[in-house]
């Protein structure tokens, strides 16, 4: 099975809240400087799934990531996980890519690629929250898309699939090609060894530009009504907590028990 | 009223009834059909709906386009999609609100890359310009941290989803009126794409029913054990009559099952009274539970964010407070 993984970086999303912060110019959040840049956390579990599938039935694992130099990292990441090949498709940091461009632009990589019979990409970004790209690339490719998958099994050419119902789970025969989008509830994304990671790490991983997949944005820009950010802001919790104190932790949570009964929230 | 350029509502069911977020974004299609002077139309696929379109009716729908139809029992996404397309084509709604629901979050990336129209995911603010009909957006960037107001570029197709319990729901009036248009054999027609329905898996915990909860009992990982998870955080929300939840910090601990999950990824909820047990409070879990009247976190760290959101908290281990504070209330609850 010939498997493509789209995935992404970005800031830590385990990162302190407090390390980040809105630019008053732009008027956008930003990461100070002592927060990483990592895989987006659902992106592993699609490279975890593709690996196992390989594990199973054979095939080759492609990685693909659209995003400045640093992006390189993330591939490193999951060449040393198991994945044969990586390719950086190249853009600049600053430049504003939406949901729509961003599938577009996967959509003539994995033309480039050639031959696959699945895509994987994690749910939705830990940056953007938008859980829009995976099933748009899909929709941009004519191929079938399973979101939300919490399971996925190679039966006689096809696949079975499991996604996330809002009670329980829907289970799915799809033919390939195919795409689906990998929930946290798949797998535990494995730790490479060190060793892996030395040797990935001191791969070099090939880019693509734009013009080599034959992406032009500005040709599609004017196609896709899309939406505009107009600014980020923090909210603030404006509780105040009460603090319930006794001589033991036993005598705190006896208080707490009747504070909660004097409040009637018991 | 005009339902072209008007307001439309992807229905939802639960259980042979209108799911909560239904009537949510009927309220909210509501005030918005109001600001752009149009219609609000509601789009309901299944089998056996049909009663329900009255019910959709009475809740301020001035048409229902209604699927019912055995082969939309169960989901599948491109017959869904199917539908849903051509009833976009018949009735050119400018506006097309779904609830950031496991089929919602599915269908509406489909419809907007397929109409290449403007897409927001998870909003939990919407407003329209009454000039322009653009609609205004709030929702969750990374991770809960931030939310980003944004902006439709134009008014061809704008669609949304909605966070649950993000909207006062509309209310039901029996004097309405409205149409209630069957979406005939046109619309299904020969399906030939790849994918097929096998069957629902129900998963453990699938009983609980956190997003109605009125009391909820949350574990995360440092609640420490699969055991400890049972003991204290089932085992509480049992003596309170309500039900556990879980961070994802206890999910990937493989602590709880995963259909207890309550953040970003997993259920919204806003119960009475929200006990956080071992959770930490980040901002991706919070998010999903932040609206709770009252909500009492028990941590060792005092500088837990959890303390930023609870109304009333206990410094210390949990396997000290907590049965202690267990055996009180159930004493307190018997009297």
């Amino acid at each position: 099975m010939n498997i493509i993984v789209c995935v992404k970086q970005v800031p830590d999303p385990e990162a302190p809240t407090a390390q980040f912060r809105i630019d008053e110019a732009t008027k956008r959040l930003r990461p100070s400087k002592s927060v990483n840049l990592v895989a987006n956390p659902f992106d592993m579990n699609a490279v975890e799934a593709a690996i196992q599938l390989k594990e199973a039935v054979g095939g080759k694992i492609t990685v693909l990531s659209l995003g400045p130099e640093s992006s390189s990292d993330v591939l490193k990441q999951a060449v040393a996980m198991g994945a044969d090949e990586a390719v950086r498709i190249d853009s600049q940091a600053g430049e504003s890519w939406d949901s729509f461009l961003t599938a577009h632009a996967l959509a003539a990589a994995v033309r480039k690629v050639g031959q696959f019979d699945l895509i994987l990409c994690g749910r939705q970004a830990a940056d953007t929250n938008a859980g829009q790209m995976g099933v748009g690339l899909a929709t941009a490719l004519g191929i079938s898309c399973v979101s939300f998958a919490s399971r996925v099994e190679p039966r006689n050419g096809k696949i079975e699939v499991e996604r996330i119902a809002d009670k329980g789970r829907e289970v799915f025969e799809v033919a390939l090609p195919a795409l689906l989008t990998v929930s946290n509830e798949m797998n535990h994304p494995r730790f490479p060894t060190a060793m892996k990671l030395i040797a990935a790490g001191r791969q070099q991983i090939p880019s693509w530009s734009l013009a080599e997949i034959g992406f032009d944005a500005g040709q599609l820009s004017g196609q896709w009504a899309g939406i505009e950010e107009t600014e980020h802001f923090i909210p603030r919790p404006t509780t105040t907590c009460e603090f319930v104190e006794g001589e033991t932790l036993e005598e705190a949570g006896e208080k707490l028990a009747l504070r909660l009964r004097a409040e009637k929230v018991l | 009223m005009d339902i072209s350029a008007g307001v439309m509502i992807f229905a939802e069911t639960a259980e042979g009834k209108l799911s909560s977020i239904t009537k949510e974004l009927m309220g909210l299609g509501t005030r918005l059909a109001g600001k752009l002077e149009k219609g609000l139309s509601a789009v309901l696929l299944g089998a056996g709906t049909e009663p329900l379109a009255t019910e959709l009716v009475n809740l301020g729908a001035d048409a229902v386009y209604l699927a019912d139809d055995a082969f939309l029992e169960n989901y599948n996404p491109e017959q869904y999609a199917s539908v849903i397309e051509h009833v976009i084509q018949t009735a050119k709604p400018a506006i097309l609100l779904m609830g950031q629901t496991s089929r919602g979050a599915d269908m509406a990336p489909r419809l907007a890359f397929k109409f290449r129209g403007a897409l927001a995911m998870d909003c939990v603010e919407l407003d329209a310009d009454s000039e322009t009909g653009l609609l205004t957006h709030t929702r969750p960037v990374y991770g809960g941290i931030a939310m980003a107001r944004a902006r439709s570029r134009a008014a061809s197709l704008q669609v949304v989803t909605v966070r649950a319990k993000s909207q006062d729901p509309a209310e039901p009036a029996d004097d309405r009126e409205g149409e209630i248009i069957a979406v005939g054999e046109r619309a299904r027609g020969e399906y030939a794409g790849g994918m097929k329905f096998l069957r629902p898996v129900a998963v453990e915990a699938d009983e609980v029913n956190l997003e109605e909860a009125n009391i909820i009992v949350a574990g995360g990982r440092g609640v420490g054990s699969t055991e400890n998870f049972k003991r204290f955080i089932e085992g509480f929300a049992r003596i309170l009559g309500g039900v556990p939840g879980a961070s994802r910090g206890a999910l990937d601990s493989d602590f709880a099952p995963a259909n207890l999950q309550i953040g970003l990824t997993g259920k919204i909820v806003s119960p009475q009274l929200y006990v956080a047990i071992g959770i930490s409070g980040m901002v991706q879990h919070m998010t999903g539970c932040s609206s709770s009247k009252t909500i009492v976190g028990i941590n060792t760290d005092p500088d837990a964010s959890i303390f930023k959101y609870a109304h009333f908290g206990i410094v210390g281990d949990f396997e000290q407070v907590v049965p202690a504070l267990m055996q009180k209330c159930e004493e307190l609850l018997k009297n």
